[in-house]
C-alpha cells in the first residue's frame, strides 16, 4: 500500500473520518467538562439552566461546602489506602499463586488449577457471601476491602500464561545453584514478569479506586471507612429523583446549596484523580486487552 | 558445564519414582507458597457455597440457621411462579442486553473502520486515547455525570427546549419509559471507544495482500472496506456474539443500581439489583439466596452451552 494517490474521494473520506472522530472525542469529553462548569458555577444560578461552555457566575462555594459537610479528606484517604495496599497485596499473592500453579511438577497440579478457576463461574451469591464474611469477622473493618478480593483469578491466568512462556533454562540454572522456589520466584521470575504485572496492577488499582459496593454492604455502619465512591453513591441515591425542584435544601448550611451542585462537585472530586493519572498509564490500559485477547 | 544438565535429568527421573510423601517434602517450598492461597480460596470462595442451604429453609435473621424450618423448593417456586418479579427482572435484563448489543455492535464496527482507515496518525491516537477514558471510570461517576446532564435544567433539556422539541423540561431519570434508553445509551457511551480495540486488532490481522489485490483491481476505498475488511471481521463478530449470548442474563449491577429509583423501578430492575434489595435491604435472606442460585445456575448453563458451540466451530474450547 505504498503507492497512494490522493484523489478527491480519498480526501473527502479522510476528512469525513476525521470529523466523525472529532464528534466522538467531543461526546466523550463534553459530559465531564459540563460537570466541571456546573460545579464551578454559583449553585442557585446553575438551577436556572442554560449553562453550556463556561460558568456564568464563577464560584468555589460548592467545593468548599462539599469539603466542609462531608469527610472528603477521610474518604479520599480510605480510597487511596485501599488502592495502594489492595493493589500491592493482590499483586504479590496473585503472582505467587500463578507461579506455583505454573510449575509443571507440582503435585495435583490439575486439581489445584481447577479448584481456583472454577470459582470464576460458581459463587455462593451475595447473601451467603455476606454471612460468611460476617462469620469471619470482616464486617466493619478496613480489611474487607483487601482480603476477600485478594486473588484475581483472571489475572492469575494471565500471569501464569506469561510465566509458562518464559524459557525453562531460567529454572534449570537456578536449581543448579541451589536456589529455593521462593527465591527463584521473588528474585528471578517476579522481576521478569514486569510487563504483565504492570497491566494487572493497573487494572486492579482502577478496580479498587472505583469500588463502593463492598463498602456499602459490609461496612454499612462504619462511615469512617467509606471510600470516595460511596460518598458519591450515597449522594446520588439521596437525591435520586431530585431532578424535580421541590427537593428540600440542606438547612444546616448557611450558603444556599443545591443537591445538584454538591453532586456535581463530588463527582468531579472523584473523577479528577483518574483523569490526572490516566494519560501516564493509558498505554498499559490498552496492552491489557491485548493480553486478554491472546488468552482467549 | 556440560555435566550439569545431565545431573538434573537424573534428578527428574528420580523424582518420578518418589512416593507422594517424598514429593511433598521436595516441593515443600512450593506448597508453603500455595498454602495461603488455598486457605483464601476455601474461606472466601467455597465456604459461601454452604450458604445455599439458606435457599431451602425459611431463615429469619437473628435466629439460628439450624432452627429454620425446611421448605424445600418453596423459595424457588415463589420467585418463578408466584411473584411478579420474575417476568419483570428477566425481561429487563435480557431486553437491555440484546438492545445494547444490536445498537452498539454496528457502531463499534463502523467506528473501528473509521479509525483504521484514517491517515492522520497523531490526531487518531489522541482521539483514541480520549475515547478509552470512560471505560475506566466507575458507574457511580457516570451516574453523577448523567444525572446532571439529564436533569431538569441540564444540557439535554436546555437544547430540547431551545429547539422547540418540548415546552416543559422532561424528567428523564424519573420516567419508566426512559429507563431502557438511558441504560442502553450510557452503556454504549462508556464502552464504545474501548470496544473498538478488539476490532482494530482483528483488522490488523487481515492479510494485506487482499487489500493490494483489491487496489490493483481498481476497487475504491468503500469497496475495499465492504469486500475485504467486513468479511475479515466476521470471525471476530461471531465469537463476540456467542460470548454475548453467554452473558445474556448477567446484568451490570452497578449501572442498573445507579440509575434505578422508585419511579422507574418497573423497567430498571434486574436480577442482581433485586437480590440486593430483597436480601440486604429487606433481610429476606432465603428468598434472595434462591434467586441468586437461580441466576448462577442459568449463567452456568449458558456458558457451558456457548463453550460447546465455540468448541464445534473453532475446534478448541475457551476454557
Amino acid at each position: 500500500m505504498k503507492i497512494r494517490k490522493q484523489s478527491h474521494s480519498e480526501m473527502l473520506f479522510n476528512w469525513t473520518a476525521a470529523f466523525i472522530l472529532l464528534i466522538l472525542g467531543i461526546m466523550t469529553l463534553y459530559p465531564f467538562y459540563y460537570l466541571l462548569v456546573y460545579s464551578l458555577n454559583e449553585p442557585l444560578d446553575a438551577m436556572r439552566g442554560g449553562l453550556y461552555l463556561w460558568p456564568r457566575k464563577f464560584s468555589f462555594v460548592n467545593y468548599r461546602m462539599v469539603w466542609a459537610t462531608n469527610d472528603i479528606a477521610g474518604a479520599a484517604f480510605i480510597s487511596l489506602c485501599r488502592t495502594v495496599i489492595g493493589t500491592v497485596m493482590s499483586l504479590l499473592t496473585t503472582s505467587m499463586l500463578a507461579y506455583v500453579l505454573s510449575r509443571p511438577h507440582l503435585i495435583f497440579r490439575r486439581f489445584f488449577n481447577r479448584l481456583f478457576v472454577v470459582t470464576m463461574y460458581v459463587s455462593g451469591g451475595l447473601i451467603p457471601y455476606y454471612l460468611t464474611l460476617s462469620a469471619l469477622g470482616f464486617l466493619d473493618t478496613f480489611w474487607v476491602y483487601i482480603i476477600p478480593g485478594l486473588i484475581g483469578i483472571y489475572n492469575m491466568i494471565l500471569i501464569r500464561t506469561y510465566i509458562q512462556e518464559l524459557p525453562s533454562s531460567l529454572w534449570e540454572s537456578a536449581e543448579v545453584d541451589g536456589a529455593k522456589e521462593y527465591t527463584i520466584f521473588f528474585r528471578i521470575i517476579f522481576p521478569l514478569c514486569t510487563p504483565v504485572l504492570a497491566v494487572v496492577s493497573i487494572f486492579t488499582a482502577v478496580g479498587q479506586w472505583n469500588s463502593w459496593f463492598d463498602a456499602a454492604v459490609f461496612n454499612r455502619n462504619s462511615p469512617k471507612l467509606w471510600p470516595l465512591q460511596l460518598i458519591l453513591m450515597n449522594m446520588l441515591k439521596r437525591t435520586s429523583v431530585a431532578t424535580s425542584r421541590d427537593v428540600p435544601l440542606p438547612k444546616d448550611v448557611l450558603v444556599t446549596l443545591t443537591p445538584e451542585s454538591m453532586r456535581a462537585s463530588i463527582t468531579m472530586i472523584v473523577t479528577i484523580p483518574i483523569i490526572l493519572v490516566y494519560p501516564f498509564f493509558q498505554r498499559y490500559f490498552t496492552q491489557g486487552i491485548m493480553l486478554g485477547a491472546i488468552k482467549g | 558445564m556440560s555435566i550439569l544438565p545431565i545431573n538434573s535429568n537424573i534428578q527428574a527421573v528420580k523424582n518420578k519414582k518418589k512416593s507422594l510423601l517424598q514429593k511433598i517434602i521436595t516441593q515443600k517450598h512450593l506448597l508453603i507458597m500455595l498454602a495461603p492461597c488455598l486457605i483464601w480460596v476455601i474461606l472466601f470462595c467455597y465456604t459461601p457455597l454452604w450458604g445455599w442451604y439458606l435457599a431451602f429453609v425459611r431463615y429469619r435473621p437473628g435466629f439460628p440457621i439450624s432452627s429454620a424450618p425446611w421448605v424445600g423448593l418453596d423459595n424457588f417456586k415463589r420467585f418463578l411462579f408466584q411473584s411478579l418479579d420474575f417476568g419483570r427482572v428477566i425481561r429487563n435484563t435480557i431486553c437491555v442486553n440484546i438492545l445494547t448489543l444490536i445498537i452498539s455492535m454496528p457502531l463499534e464496527i463502523s467506528l473501528a473502520i473509521v479509525i483504521y482507515e484514517l491517515r492522520f496518525k497523531v490526531y487518531k491516537r489522541i482521539i483514541q486515547t480520549i475515547s478509552y477514558l470512560p471505560y475506566f471510570i466507575s458507574w457511580v461517576i457516570v451516574g453523577g455525570i448523567f444525572f446532571q446532564f439529564l436533569s431538569m435544567e441540564g444540557v439535554v433539556n436546555n437544547v430540547l427546549i431551545s429547539l422547540g422539541i418540548t415546552k416543559e423540561p422532561i424528567m428523564f431519570l424519573g420516567m419508566p419509559s426512559m429507563a431502557w434508553p438511558i441504560l442502553i445509551f450510557t452503556r454504549i457511551w462508556k464502552n464504545l471507544g474501548w470496544s473498538t480495540i478488539i476490532y482494530l486488532g482483528a483488522m490488523g490481522s487481515i492479510d494485506p495482500n487482499l487489500y493490494e489485490a483489491a487496489y490493483v483491481d481498481g476497487a475504491t476505498r468503500m469497496k475495499r472496506i465492504w469486500h475485504v475488511t467486513l468479511p475479515g471481521l466476521a470471525p471476530t463478530v461471531s465469537v463476540l456474539l456467542i460470548l454475548a449470548a453467554g452473558g445474556l442474563i448477567s446484568g451490570s449491577f452497578e449501572q442498573v443500581y445507579v440509575f434505578q429509583n422508585p419511579a422507574n423501578m418497573e423497567f430498571a430492575d434486574t436480577i442482581d439489583t433485586m437480590v440486593y434489595r430483597m436480601g440486604l435491604q429487606q433481610a429476606n435472606f432465603s428468598y434472595a439466596t434462591a434467586v441468586g442460585i437461580f441466576n448462577t445456575f442459568c449463567s452456568l448453563v449458558l456458558i457451558v452451552f456457548v463453550n460447546t458451540i465455540i468448541k464445534r466451530i473453532n475446534g478448541r474450547s475457551l476454557f
